[in-house]
């Protein structure tokens, strides 16, 4: 009970930034797996936040088969739809095709029983981000000359997971999240100055490495697709 | 002594540096930044979410709300433009829009497991509820660009330090709480936003201990790159696309 309390205290910490929580997590002896606890459990947290706001949202929209149905009629009576299947039938036929299996083209929530696996994936999906940013932003710090041991690492960038308790607000139903990335990154910079003794820039840098290469590889993709978009136009 | 968080707002909105110091020095900064945050977030979240609540109360209400909000457009599309393509636009337009708002209607009248009043209290704890993340989110990203470019022109401030002080940055959105009032409701949020800029300037003045031109243009650099970058590739995509196109 004890050590659920110290690692909230830790999440907290993590979550306002205070550079004392980063150090004690940093010459903590069980630091990593104080801190796979806190990922894991805030996942699992928001899990189960997000599940129970999801079941707000299902208990108060309409049947996917009703919906489909009245939107369905409600298309097919614009005179925009009529026009345009007189002229094109083959638009008619792909609408026909689209309406025949019940869905409610994204519009509405999943169900309680789909939702409920989220619960399970939140916290390992968690880990796992966390293992990998963690480990990116270690190497990184090595390379600047950082002096931390990985689990010294992976201990203070774990509180960085305190930015996701703003995701708690998923609760209520239909809330947006917002802020928890950035604060995130915030935080892991914090982790990485305290862990690794940096200078300011070069901790800017070593967390900043991942995200950056992240959006020059989607970025070139996006080129890619363009340029391939642009040379079937043409 | 009055309430702290009160004279915390009060100190943001008068861009009192003796409150911005003490905010800086402070080891608890961002707690209490994020709480000014939080107590403004929460106030305009609930006064806009209740201003949603009355407008969408009935499905009937909800159509009506969007039936004058196309008006309003169409109408001003017509004052701007008499050309043959705008004539088309509002001619499918006013064709299409009532059976449109009828479906509309039909889609919001369906029957849901729990009654509508629970979906709209729902809706109106949403509101409350997102806007302090929303406003958290807008601020840390200004927060964040603001100090990349103050440690480059001089500063000292920890990213701590820019936080708790940036958090100040959104007490002038309080304004925001009257957006719902017509035709002013747009000035408000203008003039809410003007002042958040200057608080944020004065706020990074503080932190980082630079004079006022510095700190605006830590302020202002990266907004004003993006958007040169941004107008940039917008025409050098429009002219790759109208080239693919005419070639």
């Amino acid at each position: 009970m004890d050590s659920i309390k110290t690692t909230f205290q830790l999440a907290l910490g993590g979550l306002l930034l205070d550079p004392a929580a980063f150090r004690e997590q940093r010459d903590a002896p069980d630091g990593f797996a104080r801190g796979a606890l806190l990922v894991a459990l805030i996942g699992l947290l928001v899990g189960v936040a997000a599940w129970i706001g999801n079941l707000g949202v299902y208990a108060t929209q309409p049947d996917a088969t009703e919906f489909s149905a009245t939107l369905y009629d409600g298309i097919t009576s614009l005179p925009l739809y009529q026009n345009m299947v007189a002229e094109s039938p083959e638009i008619g036929i792909a609408f026909e095709e689209a309406f025949s299996q019940p869905q409610d083209f994204g519009v509405l929530a999943a169900g309680p029983a789909q939702s409920f696996m989220a619960i399970f994936f939140t916290p390992v999906f968690a880990l796992l981000g966390w293992f990998l940013f963690g480990s990116v932003v270690h190497i990184a710090a090595r390379a600047f000359g950082g002096a931390a041991t990985y689990q010294q690492t992976m201990a203070c960038t774990a509180l960085a997971s305190g930015a996701n308790l703003l995701a708690l607000v998923q609760i209520v139903p239909y809330a947006q999240v917002a802020a928890t990335t950035t604060l995130g990154l915030i935080a892991t910079y914090v982790a990485v100055r305290e862990s690794h003794q940096l200078p300011a820039w070069p901790t800017f840098w070593a967390v900043a490495l991942g995200p950056t290469l992240l959006l020059v590889l989607l970025g070139t993709f996006f080129c890619c697709f363009l340029l391939l978009l642009v040379s079937a136009v043409a | 002594m009055g309430n702290p968080m009160i004279e915390l707002f009060n100190g943001a909105l008068t861009l009192n540096r003796n409150v911005m110091l003490g905010l800086r020095e402070a080891p608890d900064g961002v707690r209490r930044g994020f709480l000014l945050i939080l107590f403004v977030g929460l106030l305009v979240g609930a006064v806009n979410g209740i201003n949603d609540l009355i407008r969408s109360a009935t499905p009937e209400r909800t159509v009506q709300n969007l039936r004058n909000q196309v008006n309003t457009q169409m109408n001003q599309l017509v004052l701007t433009s008499n050309s043959p393509a705008t004539a088309d636009i509002t001619r499918v337009v006013n064709e299409n829009k009532e059976p449109f708002f009828t479906m509309m209607e039909e889609l919001l009248a369906l029957q849901t497991p729990l009654p509508r009043p629970v979906a709209l209290v729902f809706q109106l704890l949403a509101a409350t509820v997102s806007r302090p993340l929303s406003y958290l989110g807008w601020m840390l990203l200004g927060a964040v660009a603001a100090h990349i470019i103050a440690r480059q022109l001089g500063g000292q401030g920890s990213i701590q330090q820019m936080v708790a002080l940036g958090s100040l940055s959104v007490a002038p959105r309080a304004l925001d709480a009257l957006a719902f009032i017509p035709i002013m409701g747009g000035t408000f949020s203008m003039i809410a936003w003007v002042w958040g800029l200057v608080v944020m300037i004065t706020a990074t003045s503080v932190a980082h201990r630079l004079d006022v031109g510095k700190a605006a243009m830590a302020v202002l650099f990266i907004p004003l790159l993006l958007i040169v970058l941004g107008f940039f590739s917008l025409c050098m995509l429009l002219a790759l696309l109208v080239a693919a196109v005419g070639g």
